[in-house]
Parts: C-alpha cells; structure tokens; sequence
C-alpha cells in the first residue's frame, strides 16, 4: 500500500501505526478506564466520535487558523465536541451516562486526538483527515477491546457482565487495578513486537 | 506585517470561541429541561423504590449548616411514613449525590439510593451496585454509621463493610449520610414531627 491513497490513510490506524499499540498515546484512558468491557468500548466510541468530528473541522479550517495560535484553537474545537457528546448523553441515553461518569469529560485531555490534529488533520485535506479519524478511532477501539477483555475476564471473572469463567475461579483483583492495566498493556506491546519482528524478517 | 499578523490570530481565535460557546449554549438550551426531567425521574423512582407503600412524597427545602437541602415526606392516607432525603457531599474524586429514606420516626435507614457519583471506576465506584447498598437497610441512625474492612461486620454493630479497596469512598459516603442526617435530626422543626429522639 502506498503512502497518500485513501485505503492507506485509513487502515495504517488498526495496525501499522495503531494510536496505542505504536504511537503509545491516550495512555491516560487507556490504562484507567478498561477494568470492564463496556467502560472500554463506551469510551472507545465516545473519543473516536470527537476525533472524527474534531479532524472535520481542524482539517476544513486548517488554511485560516494561524499557526501561533493552533494549539489553542484545536483545544477549543475538541472540548466543545467533548462537551456536547456529555449534554447529549445526559439528556438521552441517562444510563450510559450514568455508568461513565468522568470518562466523558477526560476525552479533552485524550492525547490522540490532540495528537492527530497536529499532526495529520492540519495539513491535509477534509477527506484524508476524516478517513484518517476513522482508522486511528478503529484502531483505538480494538486496542481497548482487547485490554479490557483481558483484564475484566481475569479480574471478574465475567465478559460484558456475563460469567464467563467456571466457578472454582478466584478473580484476580489485582488486574482491575492500576497494575493489572500496566501488566496486560506491557505483554501487548511484547505480542506486537513479536508479531512485527517475525515479519520484517520473513521480508 | 506584524500588526496584521497579530490580529489575524486575535480575530479567528475569538471567532472560534464564540462559535464553540454559541454552539454549547443552543446544545445546553435543547437538553437542559430533558437532563433535569431525567434527574427527577431518577429521584422519584429510587424514592418509590425505597418506599413502596407511599401516595406521594411532599418535597420540602430546608437549610441546614447554611446547605438547602431537599427533603420528602412519605405520605399515606395523610400520615407520614417515611423520610427521603437527598443529599450531596463530596467523595473522594468527585461530588456523590445520593437519597436515603429513613422511617417516621427517623430511628432507622430504609435504603440508599446513588444518583450520581465519579468514584474510581472499578473499586469505588461500585458503591452504586446493589450488593453494597443493600447493607444500609435497617441500620440505626440515632448513632452513627461506621464500616469495618474485608469481612461482615457483627450483626448490631451498626457497621457497614467498607468496599474493597475503596476506604476512602466509603468514609465519605458515610460521612455525608452521619453529618446530615444528624444535622436534619437537631432541628426543632423536624423535631416536633418526629416527636424528638429517644
């Protein structure tokens, strides 16, 4: 695939440069929020929504911002989207809400949005930048598939709040906390290393 | 150069804040009724849960410790048969927000209910989960409540087991209820409904 087309734009996000996995950002997140699977997806939906709205607009008034005061824009940009997707929730889905508490208000602070803005949606066009949004959201939301299936499987011992594990287990409440988030993401980054190192030398 | 420069980065910053806030006040002016509404139908419904027997509850803002709070009579066939109080207070993240009903002599707890909270996702957050809350009901609050850490607490101890791995959370949730139910209880006004403690 070569650099620029559209196919390349959009899938270098799932796994050649997958926003976690690769470029290590949106640790915040990541970490803090995938003890069960349904915070992960919710917050992995919810961050992809902005990014793709986000990247729309940066990218469409990329020619009129100057670039001094980017920085500033594109914050202003993200946290209204952020701000908005909160009120909608509230008023709509009050559960969802509900169960997510302060993850919706942290995806201002979420480094790949910030991130893609800088570096992709600011100097190239609408339609690149969307596609890119897209695949860097994809991305973003198997990553934390994985993560949080990982650790709410062996920490609860459950899947999508469904039991999946027989009885006689004991759940490991050390994988719903801080270092269980850090243990599952380090043997993560191993098995993509793994995976990366077996095919550069098959080249 | 330079002048233009700078006013270009002044006008489109400006601009751009002004579109954002425009646009966060038309999204806050279409939800703000519908949040609201949810809110109240939250409240009446953990409310109705916690007192089933109820009509209706008859809601009363008294100010106490210079805080207004919102209290419900439980009222059936004219006399009162219950309490609900809704209460906020901080956690140890964030605000919790909360309603406790209490009998009509204001003696014992009849349930807890979370309305809102941003406890730890995971450890202290679930505070909102049945298991923990059903705990509440039946305890005494002519002392205060206390909690005791990874086992059952002795039946009569007016404890509560603590969430695991959330001391914190736990400590300040107590407090909210001991601190204001306490303060509620004081008032002569509550005082002469209640017939003053024994």
């Amino acid at each position: 695939m070569k650099k620029g087309t559209p196919v390349y734009e959009f899938s270098k996000g799932i796994w050649k440069e997958n926003p976690i996995l690769v470029q290590l950002l949106g640790m915040c997140p990541t970490l803090a929020v995938t003890s069960t699977v349904v915070n992960g997806v919710a917050m992995a939906l919810a961050a992809s929504f902005v990014l793709i709205m986000s990247s729309l607009i940066i990218s469409s008034l990329r020619k009129i911002i100057p670039s001094s005061v980017r920085i500033a824009s594109f914050i202003v940009i993200i946290a209204t989207f952020v701000t908005l997707v909160d009120s909608f929730l509230k008023a709509y889905f009050y559960d969802i809400s509900k169960s997510l508490g302060p993850f919706i208000p942290l995806i201002i602070v979420n480094c790949i949005i910030l991130g893609r803005q800088e570096a992709f949606a600011s100097k190239n066009t609408v339609k690149m930048s969307v596609l890119d949004a897209l695949g860097m959201g994809v991305g973003f939301f198997l990553s934390l598939l994985v993560l949080s299936s990982v650790r709410e499987i062996l920490g609860f011992g459950t899947w999508f709040g469904i039991q999946v594990m027989p009885d006689f287990f004991k759940p490991w409440t050390i994988m719903i906390m801080a270092p269980g988030a850090f243990f599952t993401l380090g043997i993560m980054l191993g098995v993509y290393g793994i995976f990366k190192m077996k095919k550069s030398k098959g080249v | 150069m330079k002048m233009s420069e700078t006013l270009r980065m002044v006008i489109v910053l400006t601009s751009i804040s002004v579109l954002s806030g425009a646009s966060l006040a038309v999204i806050d002016s279409v939800t703000k009724e519908k949040i609201y509404i949810n809110k109240q139908y939250a409240l009446n419904k953990g409310l109705k849960k916690m007192m089933p027997d109820a009509d209706n509850f008859k809601k009363e803002d008294i100010k106490s410790n210079g805080k207004i709070i919102a209290i419900y009579r439980a009222v059936k066939g004219g006399t009162i048969i219950g309490w609900g109080f809704h209460l906020k207070g901080s956690g140890f993240l964030d605000k919790i927000e909360i309603i406790v009903a209490a009998n009509n002599r204001m003696t014992r707890l009849l349930g807890l209910e979370v309305l809102e909270q941003k406890e730890t996702p995971g450890l202290g957050d679930n505070m909102k989960k049945e298991g923990f809350r059903k705990q509440f009901k039946g305890l005494s609050i002519n002392a205060n409540i206390g909690f005791i850490k990874n086992r059952m607490p002795e039946k009569g101890s007016n404890k509560i087991q603590a969430l695991s791995a959330a001391t914190y959370s736990t400590r300040y949730l107590l407090d909210i209820i001991n601190n204001n139910i306490n303060n509620i209880k004081k008032m002569d006004k509550i005082k002469n409904i209640i017939g003053g403690e024994k």
